[in-house]
C-alpha cells in the first residue's frame, strides 16, 4: 500500500495525516477512510507532511472530501513543493487552501 | 486363472493319493506281517526239513495240520491274501530258492487261470529284488523285510520273515504275498473323487465367480469407462446418472458417485466460465469500440497550411482521459486544444467529450469571447457534475495571417514556446485559471501573444512530466525543457517523436501510469 493514513479526532475536528502518494489507486483508500471518519465532524485538517505526490485522481478525492464537509471547513497543511506546484498550476487552492506554518 | 486352479487340483489329487497309498500300504504290510507271524507259530523249526517233503516227511500229521491252518489263514483274510509259502535259499548269493509249504487264496486262480504253482521241493532262480531281501534277513539280521511292488502293474507286496531255531539259526523264510487290489482301487477311487469334485466345483464356481465378477466389477467399470469417455467428448450431463445403475457401496460405487458429482461440477463450472468469458469479451469489445470512437475524434489531418503541426496520444488504458484537437476555424484562424480529464477510462472520455462539445459550441468570432466560452462551458459542467470530475484545458487560436495567438489556460500545464531568434524553448507563464467543472463562480481570463514565423509551440499533458521510472523519479519540467532544447528543430513530427523516445528511455521498463499526449506547432 503506498498510502498510509493516521487519524486523530478532537471534538468536531478531524486531522488526517497522509504518508505516501495520492494517486488513482490510493485515492480509493482515502475516499473510504474519509467517509468512515467524517460523521459529526465540522473541521478537517489534512496533514501532507509525508505526501510525496498527488495526481488528478487525488485532487478529485480532495474535492469529494470538500463536498462531504459542505457545511464545515477543510484545509491542507505541510504540503511539499511538488504538491504546491500542482495546486498553483491548477488553481486548486481556490477550492482547498494550503496553509504554511 | 482356470489353469492354475486345474494345477492345484492335480497337485491335491496327487498328494492325497500318495498319502492314501502310504497309509494303506502300511496297513497292508502290518496285516501281512501278522499273517506271517501267525503262520510261523505253527511251525517247529527243528522239523523244518519235513516241511519241504510232499507228504510231510517224518511228521505227516503235523505237516497236514500246518497245511490246514495255513489254508485257513489264506482263506480267511478278507483283504485278499495271495499266498503264504515257506522257502529256503540256496547259493552264496541266494540265487535259488526251494519251495516248501504253500497255501494259496482261491481267488488267485480266478485272476490268473494259467498259473501253475511250483511243486514242493522244487528249486527256481530268485529275482534280484528277492535276493536283496534275503540278504537283508540273513546278513542284516532284519526281523522282517518288505518287497514293495516295483511297478504299478505288480499289485502285490511280499513280506518275508525268518524261521529261527532256539540257537538263533535261520532255517527257512516265510513269505506272505498280499494283493493290494483294494489299495489301487482306493487310490483310483480317491483320485476320481477328487477330480470329480474339483471339476464340479470348477464348473459351478467358476461361472458363478465370473458372473459375480462381471456383475459387480467388470460391468460397472465398463459403464463408468463408457460414461467417462462420453463426457470427455460431449461435456454434457448424461440422460441417467451413474448412481442410478451402480448402487453398490464399495469403491466402485464411490467412484460412480464421485464421477456424477464431478460431471455436474464441471458442467456448471464451464457454464459459468463461458458466461464470464462472454461477458468479458463483450466488455472488451465495447472498450475497443470506445477506443476506436475516441481515436477517430482526434483530428488526424495534420495538413494545415501556414503551420507545421503534429500531435500524438498514447493512452495508458484502452480509453484515455487525454485529448487533443486542432481545426481550421476560418481562412485565417486555426484552433488548437489540449486537455486532460481527472481520471482514465470511459467515464473520463465521456466527460471529455461533453467538455469539448461545450467549449467548441461557444468558440468565438471576436476576441474576449474565448474566455467567455470557457465561463459558460464551466458553468454547465459544474451544474451537471455529481461525480466531481474536472478537466484541465488549454485552447489557443492562432491567426495565421497576422500571427496573433490568443489562449486560455484552464489549470493545464504551461506549454513551451521557442522564439526563432532565441532558438530556445521556455515555458509560457503559469495558467491564470483553475480547471473546468468545479468552481461555478470562476471567471476565465485569456492571454494574447504574437508569434513570428519560425516560432514553436509545444503542448503536453502531465502524463509526460509525471512519467515515472523504476526509482520513483519523475521526468519533470526541467528535463522536458532540456529535451526540447536538444532538438534540432527539423519538423513537428520529428520533435514529437524525439520527445517520445526520450520519455520511453527514461521510463524504461516501468509501466505507463498515465496517458501521454503532445502537440507541436510551428508557425511557418
Amino acid at each position: 500500500m503506498s498510502l498510509e493514513i493516521t487519524k486523530s479526532v478532537e471534538g468536531t475536528s478531524l486531522t488526517l495525516t497522509l504518508t505516501g502518494r495520492l494517486d488513482t489507486v490510493t485515492s480509493k483508500e482515502f475516499d473510504k477512510e474519509f467517509e468512515a471518519a467524517v460523521s459529526g465532524i465540522k473541521d478537517v485538517t489534512l496533514d501532507f507532511a509525508g505526501l510525496e505526490y498527488i495526481s488528478s485522481a487525488g485532487l478529485r478525492s480532495l474535492l469529494k472530501a470538500k463536498h462531504a464537509i459542505s457545511d464545515g471547513s477543510i484545509k491542507i497543511i505541510h504540503a511539499n513543493n511538488v504538491v504546491k506546484n500542482v495546486f498553483s498550476m491548477s488553481h486548486f487552492s481556490d477550492h482547498i487552501p494550503l496553509e504554511d506554518d | 486363472m482356470s489353469l492354475s486352479f486345474l494345477l492345484f487340483v492335480l497337485v491335491m489329487a496327487n498328494v492325497g493319493s500318495r498319502q492314501i497309498h502310504q497309509a494303506v500300504t502300511e496297513s497292508y504290510v502290518y496285516s501281512a506281517l501278522q499273517t506271517a507271524r501267525t503262520a510261523r507259530l505253527y511251525l517247529n523249526p527243528d522239523h523244518i526239513d519235513d516241511y519241504f517233503s510232499a507228504d510231510g516227511g517224518e511228521h505227516p500229521e503235523e505237516y497236514h495240520k500246518i497245511q490246514e491252518e495255513w489254508q485257513k489263514l489264506a482263506d480267511s483274510n478278507s483283504q485278499g491274501v495271495l499266498m503264504i509259502y515257506l522257502i529256503q535259499t540256496e547259493g552264496e548269493n541266494y540265487e535259488r530258492i526251494k519251495f516248501g509249504l504253500t497255501s494259496v487264496h482261491p481267488s488267485l486262480f480266478q485272476d490268473h487261470p494259467d498259473l501253475k504253482l511250483s511243486p514242493i521241493d522244487s528249486v527256481v532262480n530268485s529275482g534280484i529284488n528277492q535276493r536283496k531281501a534275503y540278504a537283508e534277513i540273513y546278513q542284516g539280521a532284519k526281523r522282517a523285510v518288505v518287497i514293495h511292488p516295483q511297478q504299478w502293474e505288480e499289485d502285490h507286496l511280499t513280506v518275508i520273515i525268518p524261521v529261527k531255531t532256539e540257537e538263533d539259526k535261520i532255517v527257512g523264510l516265510i513269505c506272505v504275498q498280499k494283493k493290494m487290489e483294494i489299495l489301487r482301487t482306493a487310490i483310483e477311487k480317491h483320485a476320481h473323487r477328487v477330480m470329480f469334485s474339483a471339476v464340479l466345483l470348477f464348473v459351478i464356481i467358476m461361472p458363478l465367480f465370473a458372473l459375480g465378477l462381471r456383475r459387480w466389477l467388470l460391468n460397472p467399470l465398463k459403464t463408468i469407462t463408457r460414461e467417462t469417455l462420453r463426457f470427455a467428448e460431449k461435456n454434457t450431463m448424461p440422460e441417467a446418472q451413474l448412481r442410478a445403475s451402480i448402487k453398490m457401496s464399495n469403491e466402485i460405487g464411490v467412484l460412480a458417485r464421485s464421477i456424477d458429482i464431478m460431471e455436474a461440477q464441471n458442467v456448471r463450472y464451464v457454464a459459468n466460465l463461458t458466461q464470464a468469458t462472454r461477458k468479458e469479451e463483450q466488455i472488451q469489445a465495447e472498450l475497443n469500440m470506445a477506443r476506436d470512437i475516441q481515436l477517430s475524434m482526434l483530428s488526424t489531418d495534420f495538413n494545415i497550411s501556414g503551420v507545421d503541426l503534429f500531435a500524438s496520444m498514447e493512452a495508458a488504458k484502452e480509453v484515455g482521459g487525454d485529448f487533443y484537437n486542432f481545426y481550421v476555424l476560418d481562412e485565417d484562424r486555426v484552433v488548437i486544444t489540449i486537455a486532460d480529464v481527472s481520471g482514465k477510462g470511459i467515464p473520463a472520455a465521456l466527460f471529455m467529450l461533453v467538455s469539448m462539445g461545450l467549449l467548441w459550441s461557444f468558440i468565438p468570432d471576436s476576441p474576449g469571447a474565448l474566455a467567455r466560452a470557457f465561463d459558460v462551458a464551466n458553468l454547465w459542467l459544474c451544474n451537471h457534475n455529481d461525480s466531481m470530475m474536472f478537466v484541465t484545458v488549454f485552447t489557443g487560436i492562432l491567426n495565421r495571417r497576422i500571427g496573433t495567438f490568443t489562449y486560455v489556460n484552464a489549470g493545464h500545464n504551461s506549454p513551451l514556446i521557442s522564439r526563432r531568434e532565441l532558438s530556445k524553448f521556455e515555458y509560457l507563464p503559469m495558467a491564470q485559471n483553475g480547471f473546468l467543472g468545479i468552481n461555478d463562480k470562476a471567471v476565465f481570463h485569456e492571454e494574447t501573444i504574437t508569434l513570428n514565423h519560425g516560432d514553436w509551440l509545444f503542448l503536453y499533458t502531465d502524463g509526460l512530466t509525471e512519467a515515472e521510472n523504476g526509482e520513483n523519479e519523475f521526468f519533470g519540467e526541467d528535463r522536458l525543457l532540456d529535451t526540447l532544447n536538444e532538438f534540432n528543430n527539423s519538423s513537428a513530427k520529428e520533435l514529437i517523436s524525439y520527445v517520445h523516445e526520450r520519455v520511453k528511455d527514461f521510463v524504461n521498463t516501468a509501466p505507463q501510469s498515465d496517458d501521454l499526449t503532445m502537440l507541436a506547432l510551428r508557425y511557418l
